[in-house]
């Protein structure tokens, strides 16, 4: 099983306690013969407040990753511990309430209730997070994202971009402490999508830990930290000396 | 060869489709299949019972013609068939027979139980079998002067007695019986207490001519003449001529005339037909209407899903029939096994209806199959439905660009538009608690036709039950108000109108077991009116100041010096009449000490009394003397003593020579009520194909949700919400449709009630006023059995909800 690749490490300085930490993480599929790791030998430590790109090609395992820290997928290999919580080895009613209060979904393409207005749609994860006063704390997310006048409006009735700040105040109804967007502006034009990853650096500000994923190197420069993968595996850890503001980038 | 191919690559296609969906086309080919079968099945019971009448009736030779002297008046034998030769077409009677009819009481006491009934014992044939409504062995063997009488199959079956075994009968007779027989006459057996069905508390007796004539002491005589006439005969020329004819022969004597079409067993047995084939189409129809809603809108939905499917096909250029092939090919899978099923549904519907009708009428030939004449019309339409339901989104689909086909809901303008409600509508509570309404109100299209799918449904439920309601309300008020004051009332009818001070009458009133007493008339009469059908009545000559019971009237009376009538509601709004106006009665005049002669007498109607029978009148014993009767009576209304129950008084009165029946009040309550029993076996089978019906409407309804909403459930399931929450959101919404199609059903159910009772009942049973009710527990029940089946059903799908694999599900990007 030991592979002679060297995983690089992504250890953080010592003392501070990291808020995620993965080691030897790998998610394997077998279809018939064939074995496709779309993880492979993942360590990695991230602490509170940090704002993380994921960068690669498609299929190379960023949505797997994120999916393993979220709770949605159980690694093959390794243990995943996340504010504590053993992640990995939880039973399906553990990882239900570990995603109810650690982690908070904005997927690529939106997911939101179609049935729901986009205050229904915020308000479901403050509900679902056992917030109190959820209503309250549903409208404030959405004055965060600048959609207060759409409230009552269902997500057919708004653009992709809205949508997506919907669903990124949605994410922050939860109150939870790390968010997790897969490729959240792919759908989206060069001026919404920055309009969006304004929203969610701001959440990092505020001790979000956020993880991007994208293949768009450019967003890299953005990032408190860089985390390369390619082919399940990951192949670069890195800090950009001056992060630029996302208004800066430039694609 | 190129079309070929890919003609082959659309048939495996859908064989992929037909897999991945099979539980869903099988679900809701099975809906089709009720659709189907409730038609073939309930649909044309109408043709098979009509042949089993004919071929009955024919069977057993029954008469065209009956001659009957007015109760009390004989004709010495060989008088009335004498009459015959004399009539102008003398050929066109085939043949006749004479024969004597005498009410009796029946003893059929076994040593499990006592039975003791009134009833009737017909003297026939001279010794052995009538040539004229022969009688049908059914167990046993046939009647001789010898061997022993026959037991009428009805009250002999009902009473579970044995093939063979003695009765008593009134004057204390013990004869032996040697088996049960079935009589054309008595197909359906009818009381002579105006009409009730009474198969087991009415005994009917056959016996050898001669031996009726010796027990009885009317040696040589008889009171009745049945005839066959030939295929040439006009009927009502024969009539006349008969009738004619003993009016000559016999002066004074009172006598009825009633043609083959006017005997009450033939009557029933065929007017029935139509009105049971409308009550039965009516669930039929709404079966089949609720299939049809929701398999059209299932099979919409069905292919709905595949809408980005078909943009692919369109924007690769395929031709739009070619594209439209796929899902109408699945659609054809829907109808094909539809109609498959539909033969299985159709054949269990004919099958449970037969042994209905087996169980309720006893016919000598039951000539049931499946009418596939229905069901090939019935199986078209449900081959139409499941493809018009798939043509309509694949038309809605090729009218637009591929691109707005393929788009994903979120984009597409034409799922932008919501429904104003749902827009307009604030909702209070948690966001979760929204979901099931929001959803519900989502597609009002959808909405509807799985609300209408479900209200047909329990329409047909409330419409049974509501009929049951409607049967035991009346059954109840009529109890209530025939027991008023004197619950235990005991009814004593005699052979014949006695004086008043009678040994008979001694013997009854005197009885140790009788505590009060009061005596009465009871004779058959008719009342009519211009412009309205005659209707036979049984008329009471009661003291009604003073005696046991007297009806509840709707207005207080005066004794008045004039004769004066009380009908019942129902007798007065047939015949058109109002309190006050007057009526033609046409009633028997005593003439010689047992003869009788018909009149007619125009009397004033004074009020109308409560019960619901139409035949019940009412009339002071003031004014027996109209009927040449006074200080006689043939009907004794006795209490019997605390110490005595109602087979006890029975017992004491029935040896008593020239007592007829012996009946408690509260009899005829129960007689109805067994009644309903019978009507219960068809409750079951709608109940049943109702129940059905909605839950795979709603199965569908779900498992197509739980397709649709694959991605919104696991990002819920994302945000950390547990399956169990999903599958209440799901029930709760389902349960919100059961109560939508549970209302709709309940008022539907109602209105259906009021006409079947009001319209299709008053027809085929028109001497009892039914009122409509459905009772809150019929709506209840009905509500309960459409939320619970329908909001269930998302348990069915946990399964697959569990087995959904989040991160793919969450992947894929429309
Ligand atoms: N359910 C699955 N079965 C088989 N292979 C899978 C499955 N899910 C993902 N993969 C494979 O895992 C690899 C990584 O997938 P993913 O994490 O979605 O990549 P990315 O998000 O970087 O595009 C891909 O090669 C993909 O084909
Ligand atoms: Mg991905």
């Amino acid at each position: 099983m030991e592979s002679d690749f060297q995983p690089f490490s992504a250890r953080l300085e010592e003392g501070a306690a990291p808020l995620i930490s993965l080691r030897g993480v790998a998610k394997k599929y077998r279809i018939g013969e064939t074995v496709v790791a779309a993880l492979d030998h993942v360590d990695l430590d991230v602490s509170g407040g940090e704002f993380v790109v994921v960068l690669g090609p498609s299929g190379c395992g960023k949505t797997t990753l994120l999916n393993v820290i979220g709770g949605l997928d159980s690694p093959s290999e390794g243990t995943v511990v996340v504010a504590g919580v053993d992640v990995s080895a939880a039973p399906a009613k553990k990882l239900a309430g570990y995603r109810r209060r650690t982690v908070s979904f904005v997927f690529q393409s939106f997911n939101l209730f179609p049935g729901l207005t986009a205050t229904e749609n915020v308000q479901f994860a403050a509900d679902v997070a056992e917030r109190s006063n959820p209503r309250q704390v549903a409208l404030e997310a959405l004055k965060a994202v600048g959609l207060e006048d759409r409230a009552a409006h269902f997500p057919q009735q708004l653009s992709g971009g809205e949508q997506q700040r919907v669903a990124i105040a949605r994410a922050l109804a939860s109150g939870n402490p790390v968010l997790l967007a897969d490729e959240p502006t792919g759908e989206l034009d060069f001026a919404t999508g920055i309009q969006i990853l304004s929203l969610l650096k701001d959440q990092a500000d505020q001790g979000t830990t956020v993880f991007v994923v994208t293949h768009n190197r450019e967003i890299a420069r953005i990032a408190d930290r860089v985390i390369e993968l390619s082919g399940g595996h990951v192949v670069g850890i890195h800090r950009p000396e001056d992060p630029l503001a996302p208004d800066d980038l430039r694609w | 060869m190129r079309s070929r191919s890919s003609l082959g690559l659309l048939i495996r296609w859908s064989g992929r489709d037909f897999r991945q969906r099979w539980v869903q086309v099988g679900a809701l080919s099975l809906v089709i299949a009720l659709a189907v079968g409730a038609w073939a099945g309930l649909g044309g019971t109408d043709r098979w019972r009509r042949e089993s009448n004919d071929r009955s009736f024919a069977a057993l030779n029954m008469h065209d013609l009956r001659v009957e002297l007015t109760p009390g008046s004989f004709a010495r034998e060989g008088e009335l068939a004498a009459v015959l030769s004399s009539i102008e077409h003398a050929e066109w009677i085939e043949a006749f027979e004479e024969r004597l009819l005498l009410p009796t009481q029946v003893d059929a006491t076994t040593n499990a139980e006592a039975i003791l009934a009134p009833g009737e014992i017909l003297g026939v044939g001279n010794d052995g079998e009538p040539e004229i409504d022969a009688i049908e062995i059914r167990s046993g063997s046939a009647m001789s002067q010898a061997a022993g009488v026959l037991l009428d199959v009805h009250f002999a079956t009902q009473n579970e007695l044995p093939p063979t075994g003695q009765i008593r009968l009134s004057g204390d007779v013990t004869l032996p019986y040697v088996g049960h027989g079935l009589s054309p006459e008595y197909f359906v057996v009818v009381s002579d207490r105006g009409g009730l069905f009474a198969a087991s508390s009415y005994a009917v007796v056959f016996a050898p001519l001669p031996m009726l004539q010796e027990l009885s002491g009317h040696s040589s005589e008889v009171n009745q003449l049945v005839l066959t006439s030939t295929v040439e005969a006009d009927p009502d020329v024969l009539a006349d001529e008969v009738r004619g004819a003993i009016g000559a022969a016999l002066p004074g004597v009172g006598f009825t005339l009633t043609p083959v079409t006017e005997e009450i067993s033939f009557r029933l047995l065929y007017d029935d037909i139509d009105n049971d084939q409308r009550f039965y189409n009516i669930f039929a129809g709404l079966i089949f209407a609720g299939a049809t809603f929701g398999a059209f809108n299932l099979a919409r939905r069905l292919v709905e899903s595949q809408r980005r499917e078909l943009g692919i096909s369109m924007a690769l250029g395929v031709p739009s029939p070619i594209i439209a092939l796929r899902p109408l090919l699945v659609g054809l899978q829907m109808s094909v096994l539809g109609a498959v099923f539909g033969v299985g549904v159709g054949l269990a519907l004919a099958e449970a209806m037969k042994s209905l009708f087996e169980s309720l009428l006893p016919l000598p030939v039951w000539e049931t199959s499946m009418n596939w004449g229905a069901f090939i019309r019935a199986a078209l339409v449900g081959v139409l439905v499941p493809l018009c339901g798939v043509a309509w989104p694949v038309f809605r689909a090729l009218r637009v660009t591929p691109n707005e086909t393929m788009m994903p809901p979120y984009r597409s303008q034409s799922h932008r538009r919501i429904p104003r409600i749902g827009r307009t509508l604030r909702l209070p509570g948690s966001s979760l608690a929204r979901v099931p309404l929001r959803n519900v109100l989502r597609s009002l299209q959808r909405t509807t036709l799985t609300v209408l799918a479900l209200a047909a449904s329990i329409a047909a439920l409330v419409a049974v039950l509501g009929m049951l309601d409607s049967f035991t309300a009346t059954i109840d008020q009529g109890e209530a108000s025939s027991l008023l004051g004197n619950p235990t009332r005991i009814t004593v009818d005699l052979e014949q109108v006695e004086p008043v001070d009678s040994d008979v009458v001694r013997q009854v009133t005197a009885n140790e077991s009788v505590d009060e007493w009061s005596l009465g008339l009871r004779l058959p009469a008719s009342l009519t009116v211009e412009g309205a059908a005659e209707i036979d009545i049984a008329l009471e000559v009661r003291p009604l100041a003073a005696g046991l019971w007297t009806p509840a009237l709707d207005r207080e009376i005066l004794p008045s010096q004039e004769p004066e009538l009380i009908l019942s509601r129902k007798a007065m709004d047939d015949l058109g009449l109002e309190v006050g106006q007057t009526v033609t009665l046409r009633h028997p005049v005593r003439q010689g000490p047992l003869a009788f002669g018909l009149t007619e007498t125009s009397l004033r109607i004074a009020a109308i009394h409560d019960l619901p029978l139409r035949s019940s009148a009412f009339i002071d014993s003031e004014h027996a003397g109209l009927f040449g009767l006074r200080g006689m009576t043939n009907s004794i209304d006795v209490v019997p003593v605390p110490s005595a129950s109602r087979d006890d008084v029975k017992r004491a009165l029935f040896p008593i020579g020239g007592v007829a029946a012996v009946q408690g009040v509260a009899e005829t309550a129960e007689i109805f009520r067994e009644l309903l029993d019978d009507f219960l076996s068809f409750l079951l089978i709608v109940e049943g194909a109702t129940v059905a019906l909605a839950l795979l409407v709603a199965f569908n309804a779900t498992s197509i949700n739980v397709d649709e909403r694959q991605r919104e459930h696991a990002t819920m399931r994302a945000f950390g919400l547990p399956l169990p929450k999903i599958v209440g959101l799901m029930i709760a919404e389902n349960a919100i449709l059961g109560l939508l199609g549970g209302l709709a059903g309940v008022g539907v159910g109602a209105l259906l009630v009021r006409w079947i009772v009001e319209v299709s009942v008053a027809d085929t049973v028109p001497d009892i006023g039914i009122t409509a009710t459905v009772s809150g527990q019929s709506v209840l029940v009905a509500l309960a059995l459409g939320v619970v089946t329908v909001a269930l059903t998302p348990l069915l799908s946990i399964y697959r909800l569990r087995r959904t694999d989040l991160p793919s599900t969450l992947r894929v990007v429309e």
